[in-house]
């Protein structure tokens, strides 16, 4: 694998011209997966931009990029290979006829290896990604969803970019694809997967953070009201929600605002559009009714933040 | 590497001073730390700890040691020379922050026995108190003290080992395939596998859906007034983790402690005291909502997955706020795939649920068991494997059960 990029500034560069505003450490992880050559093993909060990385680096980097969605039962033949069974039937069947009909002769040997060679094996996205020239970006997304079973077939494509088929061998990439490997943590991914990897843990942005990438991504919200958007969310995630919102919540809410034509923020406004920040009802009900003991109601967190 | 004079031992000598700190680094991520540093360099100082960490950090709860660790590595090198020295220092200065990180609070409160502890103190409203607060425990100070969990008596070992590997597991039809005998779509890999020696096929396969085992969480309440049973109910437990069941195990009486790891030792009464070691309110007050909230909050993502059933053990009386109970017991009954309320008072067959915390309790699990007993206990754990699609069940339930 060429890395494309002569040294971690020119990446974020890259990435900003891309409209991914990323910070120096995931920039640093990003350069080391190229340099290196290992997968890199995204994880953080739902909404942060995990999956967005593998996105922006494929576009980046010129290459295709290749997707698996990971879900419970996913497995070998969906993921991997598998033998096409109904072409292997029909093909006998031919051959049958073709030697009923006086033509050819039947040898068994030479069926079998023909029967299971590359034309009747269908690639599924990972041996797809480990085939394909140029490499491409191989994301595999959410693979805290998965069982663990499934970690176990990642290992050897993941350690050594190669895929053994028993009855073909063993199928070694040219070209080292670029793997994201992206975790919501809702379960601890095993440690023999995590050791292949390179990690990176992505936080909520800060406050400058968050605002470049709301003037980036709708540029026709002004600049004031910009701000505020970014400091009200920077506030609500400092309150016990149990979902916080990300900065994709954050750029929703900001279109939303902009596409009301909103000039000023006020406690009406929030209350009308919270629901591009909050997807709980019980979040919801938190924040709006501000009942508990010590809860801020949104007009105090406005004026916290020198809203109003 | 740059060229610092004595920086490569140093280096060494620092990745070696993080095992001791908990990191698992064995040879290759050594090598993939030093190829990354090497890859960086270290003109920018935030990229080359980026790099680093990139290397050698699994878990977001490892970056803030890391962290303080790079930074004392830092401030080493440029001092003593001797990667010995510098390796011993640092990791006794991040052991030391780590241990005041991990450390409880020193402050115990110990609480006066009797009446007198069980008053309301903190200026709650009297109404929202359990009328039955009269027994001892139902305290609303946090009583961090250590119960006497003597050693467990022979009756109780030979209970468990008669017990231990005939429990059923509680299991649910998966998302995996596999080979069956019928079903509607035909398993025709596993066709080709079985023709392979005779080359024709003499059975059809097909494929169905996997059974799995579903997990089991158990959340107990450890408060004074369920004291006679949680000792009970840990047991238990012990025994369901002896015999590899898919089982979580949190206790709470006025916080939350996950103590799955501590109960998984085979010897029970090490497992037991180490459990309890990690228990600090054991027999303290009871606040139930709380609890619930924050495993709602903090694990119910992580660990109520795969159809997870969870076991609520408790009295009932709770010393909370009622709305919040409720509010939060039944936001749990929504992420879990059957929620039981496990009581000890059905042991009295008089028992009416009066307390507001009991008929909330009622009105938000699907089913409601006693567990008084060890039988009790084995007997509800067969309902729970059985338990198919959760009905709502209240009262009727509670009377269901009483019989048995």
């Amino acid at each position: 694998m060429q890395n494309p990029f002569r040294d971690v500034h020119e990446l974020q560069s890259r990435l900003a011209e891309q409209g991914y505003i990323a910070d120096p450490g995931l920039c640093t992880a990003i350069y080391l997966a190229f340099a290196l050559e290992r997968p890199l093993f995204l994880e953080g909060e739902a909404g942060v931009g995990k999956t967005e990385v593998a996105k922006v680096v494929a576009a980046v980097s010129g290459r295709p990029l290749v997707r698996l969605q990971c879900y419970e039962g996913i497995d070998r033949a969906s993921a991997l290979y598998e033998w096409d069974y109904p072409r292997q039937l029909l093909h006998i069947r031919i051959l049958e006829a073709a030697h009923a009909a006086g033509g050819t002769a039947l040898d068994e040997r030479s069926l079998a290896g023909h029967l299971y060679s590359e034309p009747f094996l269908l690639r599924r996205p990972l041996l797809e990604a480990i085939t394909a020239t140029p490499a491409p970006v191989l994301l595999i997304d959410e693979i805290d969803r998965s069982d663990e079973e499934f970690e176990a077939f990642l290992l050897e494509v993941l350690g050594e970019y190669q895929v053994s088929i028993p009855e073909l061998g063993t199928i070694r990439a040219h070209e080292t694809p670029f793997v994201v490997l992206t975790s919501n943590r809702t379960r601890e991914v095993h440690d023999a997967l995590k050791r292949r990897c390179l990690y990176w843990w992505i936080d909520y942005p800060t406050f400058d953070k968050e605002l470049q990438i709301i003037r980036q991504k709708v540029p026709g919200l002004p600049e004031k009201l910009a701000a505020h958007v970014c400091g009200f969310v920077q506030r609500l995630r400092r309150e016990p929600l149990y979902k916080l919102p990300g900065v994709a919540e954050t750029l929703q809410w900001a279109m939303a605002l902009e596409a009301l034509g909103t000039q000023r923020l006020t406690p009406e406004r929030v209350e009308e559009t919270i629901g591009c920040l909050l997807k709980y009802r019980d979040d919801l009900e938190f924040v709006l009714r501000a009942r508990d003991p010590g809860a801020v109601s949104i007009r105090g967190m406005l004026a916290e933040i020198g809203v109003i | 590497m740059p060229e610092l004079a004595g920086f490569t031992p140093a280096f060494l000598a620092f990745l070696r001073g993080l095992r001791r700190l908990g990191f698992a680094l064995g040879p290759e991520e050594i090598s993939t730390a030093i190829q990354a540093l090497a890859c960086i360099g270290v003109e920018h100082p935030q990229l080359a700890r980026a790099a680093v960490e990139a290397a050698v950090v699994r878990q977001p709860e490892q970056i803030p040691l890391f962290r303080a660790a790079w930074q004392q590595f830092l401030v080493l090198i440029q001092r003593a020379p001797d990667p010995w020295l510098s390796q011993n220092t640092l990791t006794a200065n991040i052991a030391r922050m780590r241990q005041e990180r991990l450390s409880r609070p020193s402050v115990i409160w110990m609480g006066a026995e009797g009446g007198a502890a069980d008053a309301p103190r903190d200026g709650g409203d009297p109404d929202l108190a359990p009328d039955l607060a009269v027994r001892r425990g139902a305290s609303r100070d946090e009583r961090l003290q250590h119960a006497d969990f003597a050693r467990l008596t022979p009756m109780e070992q030979r209970e468990m080992r008669r017990t231990r590997g005939h429990l059923p597991t509680p299991s649910r039809v998966g998302h995996r395939w596999a080979t069956a005998r019928r079903g509607r779509q035909l398993d025709l890999s596993a066709m080709a596998e079985a023709a392979r020696a005779t080359g024709e096929w003499y059975r059809l396969r097909y494929r169905g859906r996997k059974v799995v085992p579903r997990p089991v969480v158990i959340l107990c309440d450890v408060s004074g007034s369920m004291e006679p049973y949680s000792r009970l109910l840990l047991r238990f437990a012990h025994t369901l983790l002896a015999q590899r069941g898919r089982v979580e195990v949190f206790v709470f009486s006025t916080r939350l402690t996950r103590i799955t790891r501590a109960l998984r030792m085979h010897d029970p009464d090490r497992a037991l005291e180490d459990a309890l070691r990690l228990t600090p309110d054991y027999a303290g007050g009871t606040r139930i909502g709380e609890a619930v909230r924050t495993f709602n909050l903090e694990w119910s993502r992580r660990i109520l997955r795969r159809g997870a059933r969870v076991w609520l053990v408790t009295d009932g009386f709770d010393t909370g706020a009622p709305d919040l109970l409720g509010a939060e017991v039944q936001r749990l009954r929504k992420l879990a795939r059957g929620l039981f309320w496990l009581t000890p008072t059905l042991a009295d067959p008089a028992y009416q649920p009066v307390t507001t915390a009991a008929q909330t309790l009622v009105a938000a699990v699907d089913a409601v068991f006693p567990a008084y007993s060890w039988h009790t206990l084995e007997q509800t754990w067969r309902s729970t494997a059985m338990h198919e699609a959760p009905a709502r069940a209240g009262l009727g339930a509670l009377k269901q059960h009483r019989g048995g």
